[in-house]
């Protein structure tokens, strides 16, 4: 049996230290660091992590390539030290140091994702001839975090892949994990953090693992409404709707009018989540009592909200899954309804699927009251990178900071339909160029500063995913609700039960261990 | 079921007509409620993608074209993921074939203490689903260092339960005495499995080799996860490639399932038609 | 007319007889070797540590022994018997599945001359790769106006069904057609259990025909004849002659399919993923959501336990009960 916890904490610090002193030698010398003393993978791997969480005083030992580091270990300070840096000079000076490694990226991407994911390779070693990275489709997520729960049980691990928050922690947890947040904030080799959207800066620093890094952005989507220009425009609307009361009138016009729904509803905690945020919902989750707020008034509205377009025959619901959701769209490329809530990721598929044969758009979800902010969800997944050799993690490094350069960015997000993930993305041409082409992404990319994670945070960084089991919670009350099975008063109150046994379980042994 | 005919000593297939058409009634509403979706898959299969996401369905497609098939052979590897997968199906269901026969004999036919150990063990051994069991499984082809490999494709599934049971099954319906003239020439056990036994189960070595081709076949998690190379996927990954984040080309994978779907109709139909037709036909005396 | 009993002798006219069979241990190792091979590294293995991971705390970071705390954790949960009654409706498709398939290979067998086209198309839905299935009967029963179902039936007034997101269940369903109502324990399988019902009799029909059609081509055709000259009406010929020969591979069938049907993955996933309100998540959804949503590796290992030792059970159970209606002309066994 494995067994990584039990390691004495002596053996986890002198690893510790073995890695910070070989970090410091790959990055100092001309001399390339021995490969002989290369630590073992699952000895160096809880060390970094934990042993950085309990020992405040090993963080300065930590990037221990300058001074900047180790007189501000805070966070924040050292980004700015980092902004100050004349960065791209020194990065250039270190790369030409980095040693010949095969990286192993695991990534989620098929057909013509596959493709341009392969492009950004092919690009990242053409730049880096001394790494080689063997990129390999490996199923959706779920198949991903599969084989990789088997490789870390193999011991034998790929360098990088991208996953959601959920499997940041398990995996963190497990102790395979490169804790990047030394690599982010070190003036000579980090990142400038301030380009990002701030809200995925916390949504990748994980409150209960010592608020460390444990993930990369990359790029995201948020939940957008598509709208039927045509029958809006028809029916004397000028555009869709801007607040839900002028919705539930739109949609009563489209039902005495043309006989339809204006509205199929998918059943997903994602958009379930971005309807009740337009409320105030934000957090769905308390991060100071780690409670649900699915009691509070903003909730209450929400679910009167879905009450009421199924009662009045405004919305109807479709089944709903992230890989296979086409029901809402087929509805919508049929213009049998006039809007969907769904991923601002499916503008390039509705492009192509409605082939011109009427107007639409996207636009922001309704909200509360007229000149409110277009408040939506943010989602996506983020890179992740194993701890394995020395050598390995620092051309793992360059790779995620390849992949989520400003340029990079821009190439992926114009190919795969999601958003960039900093906004300086929005001054490359090339993105500038793509969001010309396509309107309806350009009004997401406007809507995308206004967007919140799905996950409970502050500005320190996000409190933990709620468990699975807990969106199963909410799409189930969810369908009920919509399906009529359900009262709005049952749906919130098995929302607050179910989701305070749910949660305070998890979310105690999620800090207390 | 027809009106029976009653007492007057009909041949198996000397019914009257009117059983027959009754019977072709019945069997064609089976096959037109077990081919609706086939008919929608293929539909879809020859709609552009604006007409292929329509609701509800054009029952006919207003602009039928093979772009969708001709694309697919053009953009992924799916030509040579086919000569993957036929290789990888057809060398575990041979596999399946001849070590469940052969197991499936000695379970019946030979004498030995622990038979009812042995038979429930193998059942056991189907009984948990592939979600429980693939992390260990994974760790053992790592460790076998068949990672990568066409042998992690096949040799874990070469053999199960359902070969074995099967086999064991049809060998207890099969009355001892149609082996006593391997015994009288003190044939070995297995010329006698050979040249009478195996012959006599046709019908289920074929039904065997067909459902576990189509197992090997279907495979999609499996060859995921025990392989890296583009060079090593099998057709099922060929249907992923439509359905990325974002995108559901719903023409495109329905064309890519037809694809996938015609080698095992083609093998099906010769396995029926001239295997078990041969069987039923030659009676087995 | 004739006699049930003597109808049963054509069927067990080779009981009883003396055996040729040969009792050498070492023919026998050589014979089941490769078959127990691949099944005990790459099947049983992995069987027995998913056992033994079931009374540990097993984590990606480790494992400790810890007895049985994860099977009283999850006999308190009521996720665990909700999917324990579930798993059983699933498991009503077997005989429901088999007994429809006898008569039909009966047909394709004895009344068809040349079936292998019908044998085919029905064995088509079989082949046909999930994620297709769950595309094609996903717009049959969507919950949207445009569903097939739904626009099918909108011109006789029928109102729009959310078939498969419906929990209803269909007891209950009916109950509520003549203004009943019906206490919680009484109100059956959900509507959308009752639409992964159908999809799966659609899936398995043509596989159990299949088999059992193969079945019978070693049935010596004497039998049927020498009934025939008896004067026996067809559905007795099957009942009393077919059927009990057929025996063994109809055990099979069953024991196969349950086995199957108990374990199903991949249908219910694709169709419903456990919901709604948790009336299709069986033991293998909740096993999955337990592993891989939740990550709670040692509680999905003892859920995976659990349904193997349900499995086991009524394996077991059918085998018992197979004494009183299976004939093996091989003997006793």
């Amino acid at each position: 049996m494995k067994d990584r916890s039990s390691r004495p904490k002596g053996m986890i610090l002198g690893a510790l230290l073995m890695v910070m002193a070989l970090i410091a030698a790959a990055c100092g010398d001309d001399e390339p660091a021995t490969t002989t003393s290369t630590p073992d993978v699952t000895t160096a791997a809880p060390a970094t992590t934990e042993a950085a969480m309990e020992e405040p005083e090993t963080t300065e030992a930590a990037p221990a390539t300058t001074e900047a580091a180790m007189e501000e270990p805070d966070t924040t300070e050292a980004t700015s030290a980092t902004t100050e840096a004349a960065m791209e000079e020194t990065t250039t000076t270190t790369l030409a140091q980095l040693e010949p490694a095969t990286i192993q990226f695991w990534h989620v991407y098929s057909g013509p994702l596959e493709e341009a994911m392969n492009e950004l390779v092919a690009r990242f070693e053409a730049r880096y001839p001394q790494i080689d990275v063997e990129a390999q489709f490996t199923g959706g997520y779920y198949p991903t975090s599969q084989k990789i729960a088997g490789a870390i049980e193999a011991d034998d691990l790929p360098n990088l892949t991208v996953a959601f928050e959920d499997a940041t922690v398990n995996w963190g947890r497990a102790g395979v994990l490169l804790d990047l947040t030394d690599y982010v904030n070190d003036p000579a080799i980090g990142v400038d953090v301030a380009d990002f959207l701030p809200v995925e800066i916390a949504r990748n620093t994980y409150l209960s693992e010592g608020g460390r890094m444990l993930s990369f952005p990359w790029t995201v989507a948020i939940a957008v409404m598509f709208h039927n220009l045509d029958m809006l425009n028809g029916l004397g609307f000028d555009g869709p709707a801007e607040t839900w009361d002028e919705f539930l009138a739109q949609c009563e016009v489209i039902l005495t009018e043309l006989n339809k729904s204006c509205y199929s509803i998918q059943v997903d905690a994602s958009m379930w989540n971005a309807t009740g945020f337009t409320y105030g919902g934000f957090p769905t989750i308390d991060v100071e009592t780690r409670a649900t707020r699915y009691g509070e008034e903003p909730w209450t509205k929400a679910l009167d909200l879905f009450a009421t377009l199924i009662e009045e025959g405004y919305g109807f619901p479709t089944v709903g899954r992230a890989d296979e959701a086409t029901a809402n769209l087929s509805d919508f490329a049929s213009q049998q309804v006039a809007y969907i809530m769904t991923s601002s990721r499916w503008v390039p598929f509705v492009e192509e699927g409605v082939a011109g044969s009427f107007n639409w758009s996207v636009g922001a979800v309704p909200q509360e009251f007229e000149g409110a902010d277009p408040v939506t969800v943010l989602f996506g997944p983020n890179a992740i990178a194993f701890n394995t050799t020395e050598a390995e993690n620092l051309a793992t490094w360059e790779l995620i900071k390849f992949l989520s350069s400003a340029d990079s960015q821009a190439y992926w997000a114009a190919t795969s339909g999601n958003l960039p993930s900093r906004l300086s993305v929005g001054d490359s041409a090339e993105y500038s160029a793509f969001l010309e082409t396509s309107p309806p992404m350009a009004a997401a990319w406007e809507i995308l500063p206004y967007a919140l994670s799905e996950l409970p945070m502050n500005d320190e960084g996000n409190l933990g995913p709620p468990p699975f089991s807990f969106r199963v919670l909410q799409q189930d009350v969810q369908a009920e609700l919509l399906t009529g099975n359900m009262s709005r008063e049952e749906a919130q109150r098995k929302l607050v039960e179910d989701g305070a046994t749910l949660l305070g379980e998890y979310y105690a042994n999620l800090f207390d261990s | 079921m027809g009106p029976l005919h009653r007492g007057d000593g009909v041949m198996a297939a000397g019914h009257t007509p009117q059983t027959r058409a009754l019977a072709h009634i019945v069997l064609v509403a089976l096959c037109a409620f077990a081919l609706a979706p086939l008919y929608w898959m293929v539909t879809t299969s020859l709609k552009p993608l604006d007409e292929a996401l329509l609701v509800p369905p054009t029952l006919i497609p207003e602009t039928a074209s093979i772009t969708t098939y001709i694309d697919i052979f053009l953009e992924t590897m799916m030509a040579r993921w086919i000569l993957n997968s036929l290789f990888v199906a057809v060398l575990s269901a041979s596999g399946n074939v001849l070590f469940g026969a052969l197991a499936g004999y000695a379970l019946v036919r030979i004498r030995f203490r622990g038979r009812k150990v042995i038979l429930m063990l193998v059942l056991a051994s189907f009984m948990i689903p592939f979600e429980a069991t693939f992390i260990a499984n994974y760790v053992l082809i790592n460790d076998l260092g068949w990672y990568n490999t066409y042998t992690a494709l096949i040799v874990p599934w070469m053999a199960g339960a359902f070969a074995v049971f099967m086999f064991r099954q049809e060998f207890l319906g099969i009355s001892d005495d149609l082996f006593d003239s391997a015994y009288v020439d003190g044939s070995s056990e297995f010329r006698a499995f050979w040249s009478i036994g195996l012959p006599l189960v046709r019908a289920a070595a074929v039904t065997v080799f067909l459902i576990t081709f189509i197992w090997s076949w279907n495979a999609l998690l499996w060859p995921l996860f025990v392989t890296a190379d583009a060079e090593l996927r099998v057709v099922q990954l060929g249907l992923v490639s439509f359905q990325t984040e974002g995108a559901v080309f719903i023409n495109m994978l329905m064309a890519a399932a037809v694809i996938g779907i015609l080698p095992v109709g083609i093998l099906f139909l010769v396995g029926q038609r001239f295997v078990i037709e041969g069987v039923t036909q030659g009676g087995i005396k | 007319m004739v006699s049930v009993r003597s109808l049963r002798t054509y069927a067990g006219r080779w009981r009883g007889r003396r055996s040729s069979r040969t009792s050498s241990l070492g023919t026998a190792i050589l014979f089941l070797s490769p078959a127990l091979l691949v099944i005990g590294v790459f099947h049983l293995y992995g069987t027995g540590r998913n056992i033994y991971l079931s009374l540990t705390d097993w984590t990606l970071a480790g494992a400790e022994f810890v007895g049985l705390t994860n099977y009283i954790n999850l006999l308190q949960a009521g996720d665990f018997w909700n999917s324990v009654k579930v798993t059983f409706f699933f498991g009503f498709m077997v005989p429901a599945t088999v007994i429809v398939a006898i008569p039909v290979a009966y047909l394709l067998h004895y009344v068809i001359r040349k079936s292998y086209l019908y044998r085919l198309l029905l064995f088509v839905p079989f082949i046909v790769p999930t994620v297709a299935t769950s595309l094609v009967w996903g717009l049959v029963f969507a919950p949207s106006p445009t569903g097939v179902l739904n626009a099918s039936l909108q011109p006789f007034g029928v109102r729009r069904q959310s078939y498969i997101l419906d929990s209803t269940g269909v007891v209950e369903m009916f109950a509520g057609w003549f203004g009943a109502t019906v206490p919680g324990w009484a109100e059956g399988p959900s509507i959308a259990m009752a639409i992964l019902l159908l999809v799966r009799f659609w899936q398995m029909l043509g596989f159990t025909v299949l088999i059992l059609y193969a079945g019978m081509t070693r049935i010596d055709p004497d039998l049927l004849d020498a009934a025939r000259v008896d004067g026996a009406s067809e559905p007795k010929i099957l009942r009393r002659v077919v059927v009990p020969v057929l025996s063994p591979t109809i055990l099979f069938v069953v024991v196969v399919s349950l086995v199957f049907a108990l374990r199903e993955f991949n249908t219910i996933f694709v169709l419903t993923q456990g919901g709604p309100a948790r009336t299709t998540e069986t033991l293998s959804m909740l096993m999955y959501r337990q592993f891989w949503g939740d990550n709670l590796f040692a509680v999905g290992a003892a859920t995976a336990t659990a349904l193997f030792a349900i499995i086991l059970l009524v394996t077991w159970l059918q085998f018992r009960l197979s004494r009183r209606w299976v004939h093996y002309t091989a003997g006793t066994v």
